[in-house]
């Protein structure tokens, strides 16, 4: 990575890293209790300051309230209290459920995002099916995405290779600077499945905040790559790359909706129940509303109001005027309640979209060491409000913050309010709509608070101190599974491959070691046997720390006593959660809570309880603690106290979740319904051009059911016959070639009739016979193939039809009808 | 007189509105101002007719798409714009392309291709004959390759659309239309 940022990125050279590393792996997850402990002895041993601050849940995100070292253990600290899986009380059962509803989410968000894409494909090849135009092979790929996928999970056949790929992938997931260049390879058209895959299940883990990390980090480097290839300020972020596409599928994930939700969807939906409000300023389109009425009612135009005037002449009417004056103030106090909303949301806005503000802030500044204040708030109004805020504001429906379309006049004012917000984001000099010079006030009145608001977005810490610790943390888990499909592995593999020389030109690189162990990419499998396999992702490289509990001792001068004590104290934490009503009293007397644990029915706590009270007594005679506890009862009361508000948010963060879980479910509802009428729709063009074939008989596509039943078969009405002459043909390039001699071609004529869709008979006839010299019958599905194999001729014995114009004459014919 | 809808798409900063804005105002538009939606009203004269056109511009932003189906339902005719200087800008008509023959659900719609920025010569990215085998390919259609800047050929998109809509739907077929509506009232 050759950008600047490197300096940030996680060096595991470096010796903090490392022994975070070391404290990390000691025994991160499989036994918090101690990882906790230590931790807490380390913050403790560093400079007294409080492991359980307040500050140290939001510490991940950049407020850093204590110093550096202390700031890193309390994290863990507070982490590992968060994964407490050893107790079942209120702040645990809350946390189970946030968890569980986070997996829901991600992997719901995953499926969304799969059936986008396909309602998004399916949506292209429509066209080419009213055309004919689409070759068999792709019929069938079209017919393969209205199956529905396997969901099951399936085996890797192969163990060794199974291997390889989870190496592989444990190298891109741990190293976003391969899939960072992979993005900038690969062309628009290929990106999205990438996307989908780094996205979705790379780093499909959306609330944990190591994934989340990995894949900024990755952004972060497509970023810099991006300013570094911008030859003009003026084009920066402003075409559709692979950032912007980045960026969309980004806010696709689970926070980013999420905040739009709770943004946006109040305001929006008290808009629209004003389904009749109109508040159209533009004076041309108002000049005109204006005249239909009157010519509605009176049933004439007078002459001083004809149709078809120039803007200014508009703008000037009186009458304009005075219906527009009030539409204004109403529209800027709109937007103002929409802009104040705005402002106000800063703390909600999701970590990762700030820190890309940060980010296109900070390159700015680099690269162009001379912009203004100004023109770098455009840039991150341009990607704020731009790509994010005003899409849903203007289409809500996508967005899945209203049900169905809004009407035709709150969707104009939605519109307006959104183009008022980019323009005080972007503060153009120039107003190609002369009407909207006059919301300017709203633009000056707002400038100094929008601008405010931009350069705060950019306000957030960054990860790298928490990216190693968690990064490192990976490492020690037991297992990291992915839960991949076959076909994004493959397609992974493929692009990978495709670019090996860029992403890793030297013989000794791990990914080209990977790569060429794998050889070539395996095909895509078709879509039924596209299943999920869980990948276990390893490194070779690794070699485990051995001894960490004495390296760790040692590079940080804890004591067994100081661990003891923080290990009494997290025992003591564990028990008053487990104990309901031991707490109560205060202040805290840990004697008797370590007491009462003892003599209560259950086994583990009994043990807990004896052990507890051994070793407050065993401490006391270290003389660590006073015979009061006074300092561990402060410490134990904070913890508390910390965990209470823990659970708060706690609670708070899963209610807004479930809503988030409603709505995507809400939406992949919608998405399903759009694939139906999908299916429906490709069923009656299917009807119309041939389908009326069932599966399996005929030679084209084979779905013909629509939500589960048999599609009725095509009303057996015979169309035709429809007559052509040979001179006709010959004219329209149908026939290509004729052995009928030149003076008996006016006599011959040819009968065309469809006895059932999409299967046609070809009758040559000779003036005064009855019976055709000659019957072909046609099966679109077989002309499609001629035509997709490139045979161009079609023999008819006489003559030789072209096979397209067959086709064109059959369409034209038969099919628009 | 007869009123044309107009609809410039393409992708984004490849100066769908510089093209529109200099028709229309006969002004170059430098400073990137991204669009979400711009109506704009001209008069012009084609073959002898008096035109009105509304001339819908449109945004190239990529996370505006879902506005795409309503303007296409509503247009009559398209002007799809390209730029020479960025490959990645002609492909992404493709898919356009593909959704205006689905939301008109026919083969025939009235549609000029534009590759614009044709003064920034050197730094061509699309070469003509490309634009030109693409809009044959499309059912011979209209291609020109047009500067905003230097106002080449931004006239001509504009009249040749608009003739493409008269071939269509012939002016006179048009009146008879109007006159049934006088009726009914």
């Amino acid at each position: 990575m050759s950008s600047p940022s490197s300096s940030v990125a996680p060096s595991p050279s470096n010796t903090t890293t490392r022994k975070s590393a070391l404290l990390a792996s000691y025994g991160y997850p499989s036994q918090p209790g101690m990882v906790r402990a230590v931790a807490a002895a380390a913050a403790a041993s560093s400079d007294g300051v409080g492991p359980n601050s307040p500050g140290a849940l939001s510490g991940r995100k950049g407020s850093i309230s204590t110093t550096r070292s202390s700031h890193r253990y309390s994290q863990l600290y507070s982490m590992a209290a968060e994964q407490d899986v050893e107790v079942e009380d209120d702040l645990a059962r809350a946390q189970k459920r946030l968890r569980e509803l986070k997996t829901k989410i991600s992997s719901q968000s995953k499926k969304n995002f799969v059936l986008e894409r396909d309602v998004r494909y399916l949506d292209s090849r429509i066209a080419l099916l009213i055309q004919n135009r689409m070759a068999i092979a792709e019929q069938r790929e079209v017919a393969e995405h209205l199956e529905e996928a396997d969901s099951s999970d399936g085996l890797f056949p192969d163990d060794r290779r199974l291997q390889s790929y989870g190496n592989l992938f444990f190298l891109l997931q741990t190293e976003p600077r391969h899939i960072a260049t992979l993005c900038r390879l690969v062309s628009l058209t290929e990106i999205d499945t990438l996307l989908q895959t780094v996205m979705f299940t790379l780093y499909g883990n959306q609330y944990e905040s190591r994934e989340e990390h990995l894949l900024l980090t990755m952004f972060q480097s497509v970023l810099s790559a991006q300013f570094e290839t911008a030859t003009e300020f003026g084009s920066l972020l402003r075409a559709n790359t692979p950032v912007s596409r980045m960026m969309t599928t980004y806010t696709r994930r689970g926070p980013g909706q999420s905040y739009l939700k709770t943004v946006l969807s109040e305001r929006i939906n008290s808009l629209i129940e004003h389904k009749e409000l109109n508040l159209e300023v533009n004076p041309l389109k108002v000049y005109e509303q204006m005249i239909n009425q009157i010519e509605e009612n009176t049933g004439s135009l007078p002459a001083h109001l004809p149709r078809g005037v120039p803007p200014e002449t508009a703008a000037a009417n009186a009458d304009v005027q005075a219906i527009i004056a009030p539409r204004f103030s109403m529209v800027m106090e709109i937007a103002n309640s929409f802009l104040d909303t705005i402002l106000e949301s800063l703390d909600q806005v999701p970590y990762g979209i700030r820190w890309i503000c940060k980010q296109i802030r900070s390159l700015t500044k680099r690269k162009y060491p001379d912009a203004t204040d100004f023109s770098i708030c455009s840039l991150i109004g341009g990607f704020f409000f731009l790509r994010f805020i005003n899409p849903a504001i203007v289409t809500p429906q996508a967005y899945m913050l209203v049900d169905g379309l809004p009407s035709k006049h709150p969707r104009r004012t939605l519109t307006l309010i959104a183009k008022l917000l980019q323009n005080l984001a972007n503060k153009p000099s120039y107003a190609k709509e002369a009407y909207m010079m006059t919301l300017n006030p709203f633009v000056e009145n707002n400038k100094a608070r929008i601008n405010k608001f931009l350069n705060d977005l950019c306000e957030v810490g960054d990860f790298y101190e928490s990216l190693e610790m968690d990064q490192y943390m990976a490492l020690s888990k037991k297992e990291i599974n992915l839960h991949i499909t076959l076909n994004e592995l493959f397609n992974t593999h493929q692009l990978l491959s495709q670019h090996r020389d860029a992403l890793a030109p030297q013989e000794k690189n791990h990914l080209r070691i990977c790569l060429n162990e794998l050889g070539g990419a395996p095909a895509q499998v078709p879509r039924k046997e596209n299943k999920t396999i869980v990948l276990p992702l390893f490194s070779r490289w690794e070699t485990p720390i051995q001894d960490l509990h004495s390296t760790f001792l040692q590079e940080t001068n804890i004591t067994q006593a100081d661990i003891m004590y923080m290990e009494t104290k997290s025992i003591l934490v564990q028990l008053i959660r487990s104990i309901p009503g031991v707490a109560d009293k205060r202040p805290l007397d840990l004697m008797k809570i370590a007491e009462t644990a003892a003599t209560t029915k259950d086994a583990i706590l009994v043990r807990k309880g004896i052990k507890v009270k051994e070793m407050l007594i065993e401490l006391e005679a270290l003389s660590v603690v006073d015979d009061h506890f006074t300092f561990m009862t402060e410490e134990v009361t904070e913890e508390l106290r910390h965990l209470g508000n823990l659970r708060e948010k706690v609670n708070e963060e899963a209610a807004s979740l479930e809503s988030v879980y409603k709505t995507i479910g809400d939406h992949n509802n919608y998405l399903r319904s759009q694939l139906d009428s999908y299916k429906a729709y490709l069923q009656n063009v299917r009807m119309q051009s041939g389908g009326g074939n069932s599966p399996g008989q005929g030679s084209g596509v084979g779905v013909v059911t629509v939500g589960g039943k048999e599609a009725k078969k095509g009303k057996q009405q015979v169309l035709g016959p429809f007559k052509f002459t040979h001179h006709q043909l010959e004219k329209d390039g149908v026939i290509a070639e004729s052995n009928v001699p030149e003076n008996r071609r006016s006599n011959i004529f040819f009968n065309i009739t469809s006895p059932i869709p999409g299967t046609f008979i070809i009758a040559l006839h000779y003036k005064g016979r009855d019976k055709a010299i000659l019957e072909m019958d046609l099966k679109l599905d077989d002309l499609l193939e001629k035509q997709q194999d490139q045979v161009q001729l079609l023999d008819l014995e006489y003559v030789h039809f072209n096979v397209n114009k067959v086709l064109a004459l059959l369409t034209k014919t038969f099919i628009k009808r | 007189m007869r009123e044309y809808k107009l609809v410039v798409l393409g992708s984004g900063g490849v100066g769908k509105s510089a093209l529109t804005v200099q028709f229309v105002q006969s002004v170059f538009v430098d400073r990137y101002d991204p669009t979400i939606e711009d109506s704009y009203r001209k008069q012009v004269e084609v073959d002898n007719h008096q035109c009105m056109l509304e001339i819908l511009d449109t945004a190239g932003t990529e996370q505006f798409t879902a506005m795409r189906d309503l303007y296409m339902k509503n247009g009559q005719g398209f002007i799809l714009v390209f730029s020479i200087i960025a490959i990645a800008t002609f492909e992404e008509l493709f898919e356009l392309h593909r959704q205006i023959l689905r939301v008109k659900d026919t083969p025939t719609v009235p549609i000029v291709l534009v590759g614009n920025k044709c003064d920034l010569e050197d730094d061509r990215k699309v070469q003509r004959e490309r634009g030109a085998l693409l809009s044959e390919k499309w059912g011979n259609i209209p291609f020109y390759e047009t500067s905003a800047r230097t106002r080449i050929n931004v006239d001509e998109v504009f009249y040749d659309l608009v003739r493409m809509i008269n071939r269509q739907n012939p002016i006179s077929k048009d009146k008879t239309k109007k006159g049934k509506k006088c009726t009914i009232l």
